[in-house]
């Protein structure tokens, strides 16, 4: 018993930043029918971001995430704008726009090693504080990135679900030209959506950050967990995401917990091509 | 004059995945992510077989190519009939799992420590690099070959009809699956013995020889030269290791504090190029109508176009390196 | 060659079947029509005899002389391999192939396309080019050795990939839509040759009325997911509920 209650626990703190980051992705995922590798640099640059407020700037840990979440939202923006909105409107294919966003996504990475160097960043983490917890050790810094999580996922779960907003993606994923009739201006929902997703990115890299370091590895090394994740929550759907990457971060400590890592991996991907099987074998 | 027939032979490599590549992704749309987990396979499991169970190289290399297009098989015949994206994803897996086995199965791969001496296949002593160059050259050129006849054959139209509309081409009576299954076992096998080759080039493994810059490497080249193109892969190579990786690492007046950026700046472009080349030219250089008189003239203007690029480049960069180092000079003086 | 649907369904959402046919068989008598209104789910029964969707319930059986096929098993390759084909609704086509190549393709039998054949076969079998000389001079593209512009020559390539498959039994979906007039004609002349030959029956789905009275010799109607009527074209023109559900009288 005690191993499945590790798991749960130990695999919601770490499952964390994945929510933000597979919520975030599924977003633009929705919106734009392709898959955008860059995303993972969202979330590294994020991380450094706060690095660079926090450390360069000596701001205050708690202080530096909102303003490094929002630098991380304008850099999604800014990839939309610059990059991938030009790439659609050139008619590029969805298969194309991957191999083009890959191509973004190492650009980025080795653009931020060019300027901070591949070595490893920490953030000044305010004092760790270890708390109980029905037996159970976390750090106050795991407890307030999982709080921190849990609101951001409501909001984000409220904005798609329960407003206009999400009303209106789900009509400008399925049929530009009878949204833009219906009076919707695509352009500036797509700025919107890319800017939420780039700031549930940054989180979700900022938190990745708390919980070990800054690299600029990082993004590529979430970014395969968090795709795959959003393929099996099914097409934008944030609510699928949301559940399909709290299943994998307790499935993946529990693997952890009772063999190594190695295996984790394995089973994630078997599980993977089993859903996806699943799923494909209803038709002929 | 080693450290150059060293490069060269590990573009002869190089242009060999991205000539697989080319019939996987090029001819018939299977976006293969994991390219360096089929050619990581071979070149460890070779190097494994050579230094743990003293087998010969022959052997060993058989040994792992069969057992490799098992694995490629199997794995084909689970992901092969996946939607596309998720054949990316489950590939991009399986060279993470690769990786990964290389560290932690330390009894066979010695772990970080480093896995050698790999010996050469052939060997005559004092022209081992030679032969093993040659070797490689031999391979490369009869895939070539192969490749153009490819192109002009019945095999290949069938793959590029299931690139193009895959239940299309089922519903004429073609089993598109078995074909994709087939060619995807044959390629990625392929890619294992380029890195069992890899592997007596190297002499000494370890496992951050397996990282995902190589599928990078192969997938840019591949896009970049013409994916649709038979010459495709090996103009790609050209234009990226060979201007990078040789003409710069053996020629370029590189300064010893600059060249530990090269990598770094090698693959910033390598992103920024394929981000361009997607942009204003998805075919690459090479699109399928391109002739030869077409391809000389393209690849004149594309070495003098990088090369322009790479050399103002270099310079600004390392102008900039210069001045910061005679900066450190000064502050470490006063 | 003849199919028989037995309790054949498909529903994308439990108790909502989109065809539902208990018992039925097409092809008995030549040149067969298949009517109804839109979503009456023609297309839908067209895919599941070609084995491009797969049933909810039920089978459907290939009767060709004495020899019966279970086509449940059946890959929608398979399917073609026995000699059903069925042309296409939309257009669908490969397009990085030029209009001869892509008959080509279909002209070649699958298997031929081998590994060590890269080595010494071309892309050209005398036969082969033969017929589709014969079938380039009776259908005019604007270049046959180019690519299918016009979405009237793309779906008049699609018709001509099967026909040069030599189906025993050709399923068209909508064939004269998006075709020219006269083109249309020459399809049917063509259709009708081979179904006097004997060398195919074939089952046509259209909304052009007047082709299915004046080309076929028996017809079914379908609606609502279901098949309410079918008989000779006299019959199912007096038929009281061919009128109120399809032709709005």
């Amino acid at each position: 018993m005690w191993i499945i209650r590790d798991s749960i626990f130990i695999g919601l703190l770490e499952a964390s930043p994945l929510i933000l980051a597979a919520m975030g992705f599924t977003l633009i995922y929705y919106l734009n029918g392709f898959i955008n590798f860059a995303y993972g640099e969202n979330m590294t640059f994020g991380a450094y971001f706060a690095v660079m407020l926090n450390v360069g700037l000596g701001l205050n840990f708690y202080v530096a995430i909102i303003p490094a979440a929002l630098l991380a939202g304008c850099l999604s923006v800014a990839t939309y704008l610059f990059i991938f909105r030009p790439a659609l409107n050139r008619g590029v294919k969805p298969s194309e726009m991957i191999i083009l966003s890959v191509g973004l996504s190492f650009m980025l990475r080795y653009g931020l090693v060019l300027f901070v160097g591949a070595e490893n960043a920490y953030l000044n983490e305010p004092p760790i504080g270890f708390y109980n917890f029905m037996g159970l050790g976390a750090t106050n810094l795991q407890l307030i990135a999982l709080i921190l999580v849990i609101i951001f996922a409501l909001n984000l779960y409220w904005l798609i679900y329960k407003t206009n907003f999400g009303e209106v993606i789900r009509g400008l994923a399925n049929n530009e030209d009878l949204a833009q009739v219906s009076g919707i201006n695509p352009h500036k929902v797509s700025v919107r959506v890319w800017f939420i997703a780039g700031v549930a990115g940054g989180l979700s890299g900022i938190f990745s950050g708390v919980f070990a370091l800054a690299n600029p590895q990082m993004g590529w090394n979430l970014i395969l967990i968090t795709i795959m994740v959003s393929i099996v929550a099914g097409v934008g759907s944030v609510r699928g995401a949301l559940i399909a990457s709290i299943v994998a971060g307790i499935l993946t400590s529990f693997i952890t917990l009772i063999s190594k890592p190695l295996y984790a991996e394995v089973v994630l991907l078997l599980a993977f091509i089993f859903i996806l099987w699943q799923r494909g074998g209803k038709t002929a | 004059m080693a450290y150059l027939l060293f490069s060269l032979s590990l573009l002869l490599v190089y242009i060999g995945l991205a000539q697989m590549l080319h019939v996987q992704f090029g001819l018939l749309g299977i976006p293969n992510f994991g390219v360096v987990g089929f050619w990581g396979f071979g070149m460890y499991f070779v190097g494994v077989l050579q230094v743990q169970l003293s087998m010969s190289f022959v052997d060993a290399m058989i040994l792992s190519s069969v057992i490799l297009a098992a694995i490629s098989y199997g794995l084909g015949h689970l992901i092969l009939r996946l939607e596309r994206q998720a054949i990316l994803c489950a590939t991009i897996a399986f060279s993470a799992i690769i990786a990964l086995l290389v560290v932690t199965e330390k009894w066979a791969t010695m772990g970080v420590v480093g896995l050698g001496t790999i010996r050469y296949p052939l060997r005559v002593f004092g022209a081992e690099e030679v032969l093993h160059f040659t070797l490689l050259l031999v391979f490369v050129i009869a895939a070539q070959l192969y490749l153009h006849r490819l192109h002009g054959s019945r095999l290949g139209r069938l793959m590029i009809a299931i690139r193009d509309n895959e239940e299309l081409a089922a519903s004429l009576g073609k089993d598109t699956f078995r074909v994709k299954l087939h060619a995807f076992t044959i390629t990625a096998t392929i890619m294992g013995i380029l890195g069992g080759l890899s592997a007596a080039l190297n002499q000494f493994l370890t496992p951050n020889m397996i990282v995902p810059s190589i599928t990078f490497a192969v997938w840019i080249s591949l896009v970049l030269g013409g994916k649709e193109h038979a010459l495709g892969p090996m103009m790609g190579v050209f234009v990226t290791f060979g201007i990078f990786d040789i003409f710069i690492e053996t020629y370029a007046p590189v300064s010893p504090e600059f060249a530990v950026l090269v990598p770094n700046i090698k693959l910033f472009l390598y992103g920024a190029l394929l981000v361009a080349v997607l942009l204003y030219r998805p075919s690459g250089f090479l699109d399928k109508d391109t002739t030869p008189a077409d391809i000389l003239g393209g690849i004149l203007r594309a070495i003098a176009a990088t090369l322009g690029g790479v050399i103002t480049a270099l310079s600004v960069t390392a102008k900039g390196v210069e001045t910061l180092a005679a900066k450190t000079k000064k502050d470490d003086d006063a | 060659m003849k199919l028989h649907m037995q309790g054949l369904s498909k529903s994308y959402h439990a108790g909502h079947p989109v065809l539902d046919v208990p018992e039925g068989t097409l092809g008995e008598y030549g040149l067969e029509g298949l009517i109804g209104p839109n979503g009456a789910g023609k297309s839908t029964m067209m895919g599941l005899l070609t084995r491009r969707i797969a049933p909810s319930t039920g089978s459907v059986t290939l009767e060709d002389g004495k020899t019966t096929h279970r086509l449940n098993p059946l890959k929608s390759h398979d399917v073609a391999r026995l000699g059903l084909v069925k042309t296409n609704q939309r257009i669908q086509g490969f397009e990085s192939l030029t209009i001869r190549d892509s008959l080509r393709l279909a002209a070649t039998p699958f298997g031929q396309e081998t590994y060590r054949g890269v080595l010494r076969d071309t892309t050209m079998d005398a036969a082969i080019e033969t017929e589709i000389d014969a079938y380039l001079a009776r259908f005019k593209f604007d270049d046959p050795d180019g690519f299918a512009k016009s979405g009237g020559e793309k779906k008049l390539l699609d018709i001509l990939r099967c026909m040069i498959l030599k189906p025993r039994m050709l399923l068209m979906d909508e064939p004269t839509a998006g075709l020219p007039d006269d083109v249309t004609q020459e399809v049917m002349k063509l259709v009708g040759e081979k179904v006097k030959a004997k060398e195919m029956t074939v089952v046509i789905v259209e909304h052009d009325l007047e082709l299915i009275w004046k080309h076929c010799k028996y017809v079914h109607f379908l609606s609502e997911g279901a098949i309410l009527f079918h008989g000779t074209p006299k019959d199912v023109k007096k038929n009281r509920v061919v009128a109120e559900k399809y032709m709005g009288i």
